[in-house]
């Protein structure tokens, strides 16, 4: 009996505005007449709606007033003139958006399931996304090597590794060479060659790569204190390369980094080059004499973080 | 020959400025009331009705005519205000305890009663006194409800459509809305049949 008052009394509200539904009225109505407890709570919330219909005094001010604001609004109106064009797209824009956000709302709405549990399912939805982006980037042994050092950049293009890829392998061989001997800092900091003849700090590379690869040659110069030096021909050599994604940038102003367009021989790029950066003579001259080392490598790193 | 409220927004539309006049004159009690039940404030209260006839003025282009012009221009004082009462608070500015009696003018119709006959109406405005006083101790929220309710007669659907909430939330909030004022007016709530 108790329980069913509580169901009572939520309704007693709209009961007494006559909002409910004609079942529910009914039901309301039943359970009033024989229960006391009820009948006094409908009667109690109906004196205070007519006590607050009836008594509650609306703020009222003098006609002098609404003049006055009426003059003060027309003056703002008249300082802050019509809406400019660009304030009408935003507001449409505001408007489609909230529009939209109103049906996938109500959309949820009708999937009572979804509505409930919008919170875990988020965060699954967030987890699963997490661990993809994770997959992909321990696919390129990349993640430690940031974690590491802070050297090498992220991938800006998540174009999968084809590890069948006889070049790629090639590649990752150089890399991982290359992130054992930063790993060494008596090593790196050496610029003595080494046992083999080879720089410190370069890429290995194990066979001469064609400079006539598809795509674009990315050559990327570092200084030792990690700056971009004025005159590059001390900064270290890093290849990478990229098929038509950067092009055109000078290796002394924009993170240090050339391309060559493809189809092109190396020497001719240089030469074109050369005359374009006659500032920098001796970092054009390494150029030209590193340029046989030059590998291919089917992916894009963030050049900037390196 | 008088525009009608359709003709007027549509006037209003094409950037006739001289179309706002009438709506101003139409709705600026309704706003100036609702903007002074939520924030408790005269300088407050003139400042949301400004606001809100400029963002009627600015915004008519917005305006579909799925929800009533009136319906749509509750909907702009209510955020207004909400505007005002936020920024009140995090200024830290200590808000008008409950709406002062005093600071509302006594309206005419009370002044009448009050000569006709001074016993009964004495009552009366005690009545008054202790009903606006309960009505405006109420949380923001359940206020406003109350008052787009009770006071301005709006339907569930519409206070729901105004607050962007469900009709179940507006229905729930004002039943505890009316509980609340049923304890505060206790003493009273016997009393009423004497003025009925």
């Amino acid at each position: 009996m108790k329980l069913k008052c509580n169901t009572i009394q939520r309704l007693i509200s709209d009961y007494i505005d006559n909002t409910l539904s004609t079942n529910d009225t009914a039901k309301v109505k039943k359970h009033l007449s024989f229960c006391q407890s009820c009948q006094k709570e409908a009667a109690a919330l109906k004196k205070t709606r007519d006590l607050v219909v009836g008594f509650y005094v609306a703020p009222e001010v003098s006609d002098s007033y609404y003049h006055q604001f009426e003059v003060a609004l027309h003056r703002s109106i008249e300082n802050k003139g019509p809406t400019p064009i660009t304030e009408r797209i935003k507001s449409l824009v505001n408007q489609f958006t909230w529009s939209l956000l109103t049906q996938v709302r109500q959309c949820f709405g009708r999937y009572s399931f979804l509505h409930r549990h919008v919170l875990p399912i988020s965060v699954l939805m967030l987890m699963i996304a997490a661990g993809f982006i994770t997959h992909l980037l321990n696919q390129h042994d990349f993640l430690s090597s940031k974690k590491d050092h802070g050297q090498i950049g992220k991938p800006m293009i998540a174009q999968a590794l084809n590890t069948m890829d006889e070049k790629s392998e090639l590649i990752q061989g150089m890399h991982n060479d290359y992130i054992m001997k930063r790993k060494a800092p008596d090593q790196v900091t050496s610029s003595a060659d080494t046992a083999n003849g080879e720089k410190v700090g370069y890429w290995k590379l194990a066979e001469p790569i064609s400079t006539e690869t598809e795509g674009h040659i990315i050559v990327m110069h570092v200084s030792e204190d990690r700056s971009v030096p004025s005159d590059a021909s001390d900064s270290k050599l890093i290849v990478y390369a990229q098929p038509d994604i950067l092009s055109k940038k000078s290796p002394l102003q924009d993170n240090g980094y050339a391309t060559f367009p493809s189809g092109i021989p190396v020497e001719l790029f240089l030469a074109k080059y050369q005359r374009k950066h006659r500032q920098s003579p001796r970092f054009v001259n390494k150029l030209m004499y590193e340029h046989s080392k030059i590998p291919y490598i089917p992916e894009l790193y963030d050049l900037s973080n390196l | 020959m008088e525009r009608t409220e359709a003709l007027l927004i549509d006037n209003l539309r094409e950037g006739d400025e001289s179309a706002l006049a009438p709506l101003v004159e139409k709705y600026k009690r309704m706003v100036h009331r609702l903007a002074l039940q939520i924030t408790k404030n005269h300088e407050d209260a003139n400042d949301v009705m400004q606001e809100t006839f400029i963002k009627v003025y600015q915004s008519i282009h917005t305006f579909r005519q799925e929800a009533t012009f009136e319906t749509w221009i509750y909907r702009i004082t209510v955020n207004e205000a909400l505007n005002f009462v936020k920024r009140r608070e995090r200024r830290r500015e200590t808000p008008l305890s409950t709406t002062e009696e005093s600071e509302y003018d006594p309206s005419v119709r009370q002044k009448a009663e009050m000569a006709n006959d001074p016993q009964i109406n004495a009552e009366k405005t005690e009545l008054r006194h202790w009903v606006t006083k309960a009505v405006n101790s109420l949380s923001l929220k359940h206020r406003i409800v109350v008052v787009l309710h009770e006071l301005e007669g709006l339907t569930h659907a519409e206070i729901a459509s105004i607050l962007n909430c469900s009709e179940g939330t507006v229905r729930s909030r004002l039943h505890y809305a009316r509980k609340q004022l049923r304890s505060l007016l206790k003493p009273y709530i016997d009393a009423t049949s004497n003025f009925e």
